[in-house]
């Protein structure tokens, strides 16, 4: 139980350093008027911001409680580590990163016929995929 | 033996189509789309196509060769049911699914004040992402 414990508060602590740093990104965005941004889109990004920090604030609320009640916790060690749900959750991600890999590409390379921007972006995200997995392939290999 | 070499097949039908949509959209782009954006992004999209043909006709031959040479596919097939392989495969998939997803929607926020056309390319791969995952789990729920 100890274990679960020191996970569920590590966990909790990444959830309240993306809250702060929404919260942070939220206010500066909301303070600092930046030139060139287009009105529609900066309030999405408001508004998208809004619902991250609602989203972390939620997942906050339920370690914390998790935290402070054993049988609350004792619920959330099987729910995150029931055998099945991982298969399902580890598969399904392998397979959709194989996927969306192929969807940039293929949609990168529609998006070279009609905006620059968006090809360039597609390409950025594509490289920033590919060098995060590389990451964590090496780093996982060290691990195990 | 008899379910790997069905799956090579399958693995090889697939490269096939990939191969296929990927060039019948690159022509078909350039057929219906003769006003390109830029030069630069044009012959880049060129070179992504050609390299996705390459990596498509390599991956084929390799598995046509495993299906023909019975020591090669054993070995291929040790490797592919290799505990530590499976567990840093998938491991390393399901990490870089998750921070891929949480760079986008940084990537979301701090471009929706710059550039509508970037925040609205971020939001589809994210759209794209969690349709594809949603997809991926439905499918591995009925299997499991």
């Amino acid at each position: 139980m100890e274990n679960i414990r020191k996970q569920a508060k590590k966990t909790l602590i990444i959830y309240i350093a993306v809250l702060i740093a929404s919260i942070v990104l939220w206010v500066f965005f909301n303070v600092v008027e930046i030139r060139g941004g287009e009105n529609n889109s900066s309030n999405f990004g408001r508004g998208f911001c809004v619902g991250e920090i609602a989203f972390m604030a939620v997942n906050i609320a339920r370690y914390s409680a998790a935290l402070k009640s054993d049988e609350k916790l004792k619920r959330l060690y099987i729910s995150v580590t029931d055998e099945r749900e991982k298969l399902i959750c580890e598969k399904s991600d392998s397979s959709s990163f194989k996927a969306i890999l192929c969807i940039i590409v293929l949609s990168a390379m529609v998006a070279s016929f009609y905006s620059d921007t968006v090809f360039y972006t597609l390409i950025a995200v594509m490289l920033t995929v590919v060098f995060v997995k590389a990451g964590f392939r090496f780093y996982y290999r060290r691990k195990f | 033996m008899e379910n790997f070499k069905k799956e090579l097949q399958a693995k090889m039908t697939m490269t096939v189509w990939a191969a296929a949509l990927n060039e019948i959209l690159y022509f078909a782009m350039n057929i219906f789309c003769k006003e390109k954006v830029s030069e630069f992004a044009s012959n880049l999209s060129t070179y992504l196509s050609i390299a996705l043909f390459v990596y498509a006709l390599v991956q084929w031959f390799r598995y046509m060769l495993m299906i023909q040479d019975e020591t090669k596919l054993e070995a291929a097939y040790i490797k592919s049911k290799d505990e530590r392989n499976i567990m840093i495969r998938e491991k390393t998939s399901g990490a870089s699914y998750m921070i891929s997803i949480y760079m986008l929607c940084a990537g979301v926020i701090v471009s929706s004040f710059f550039s509508q056309g970037i925040c609205i390319a971020f939001m589809c791969v994210i759209i794209a992402m969690l349709l594809v995952n949603v997809c991926c789990k439905f499918y591995y729920e009925k299997k499991y």
